[in-house]
């Protein structure tokens, strides 16, 4: 499923604005999706904990916190609403939130939540090193860390956050780095 | 004048359950409201960032969109039903 998708190679359907003619995408990244599990055990608790309420509420003749039944519908609703908005949110940050790998440069999308977003690029001849990191032991069994890149341009550091194949990822990035350097 | 002691008079005999009744319905009102406009922030944000990055799952994505904002007038006719109109 794309939609939770992480990791793409050399995708046949994806496009971005500023990409130029010819100009083909090798990887495009987000975080990974290990790294959604605990806003979405976080958002699965708070889920339950209303029905969890209501069933001690129901089957006691008096409300456990001494709230009128609409009151206590009330806030039970805006429970589920702020849970709704906080699921949403989560996801679409973290859909949008991405960094993309062409034959020609680095783009990063940074996406945050309702109100701003901000896209820094950099092409290879201005690539002075490239690194990645794995800092836990869930980032060594499943596969995702850091990659970082000092740049010569306006912005002088790139950190891609918890990507899936770090390595795989400052490999290339190197690869072309080195490529553009020669040529 | 005579207004306005209807007015005063419509308060006190709503008696202190009756206020918080009332207080609770504006609240969610309130609520709701604060729900549709984050709705439609979403599809907005949703839309401008699609023309960013084109992937063949967007259209998924602004299907939710409007499946949440679609919901959001639902659950307010639902609202008014229940707190407001009764």
């Amino acid at each position: 499923m794309e939609i939770f998708s992480a990791f793409f190679e050399r995708p046949k359907n994806i496009r971005f604005a500023t990409q130029e003619p010819g100009e083909k995408i090798i990887f495009v990244l987000r975080k990974a999706f290990i790294t959604n599990i605990p806003w979405i055990f976080l958002s699965i608790l708070a889920l339950i904990l209303p029905f969890i309420y209501m069933q001690f509420s129901l089957n006691s003749s008096e409300n456990i916190l001494g709230f009128s039944r609409k009151l206590e519908v009330s806030l039970i609703v805006t429970w589920y609403l702020l849970t709704i908005v906080y699921i949403v949110e989560r996801y679409i940050t973290w859909y949008f939130n991405v960094y993309i790998i062409t034959d020609k440069r680095v783009v990063d999308v940074d996406f945050s939540p309702l109100f701003s977003k901000r896209i820094s690029e950099t092409t290879y001849d201005r690539v002075e090193d490239t690194s990645f990191s794995m800092n836990n032991i869930f980032q060594t069994i499943f596969n995702y860390g850091d990659v970082y890149l000092q740049t010569a341009a306006e912005k002088r550091e790139f950190e891609f956050h918890s990507v899936p194949n770090p390595s795989l990822v400052q490999d290339k990035i190197s690869d072309f780095a080195a490529e553009t350097s020669n040529s | 004048m005579n207004e306005n002691i209807d007015i005063l008079t419509t308060f006190t005999s709503l008696g202190f359950d009756g206020l918080i009744d009332k207080v609770v319905s504006l609240l969610m009102l309130i609520i709701v409201l604060l729900y549709i406009i984050f709705s439609m922030i979403v599809v907005r944000q949703v839309y401008l960032m699609s023309d960013v990055i084109m992937t063949g799952s967007n259209k998924y994505i602004k299907f939710f969109s409007w499946l949440q904002l679609a919901f959001s007038f639902i659950f307010a006719y639902f609202i008014l039903q229940v707190f407001v109109i009764q």
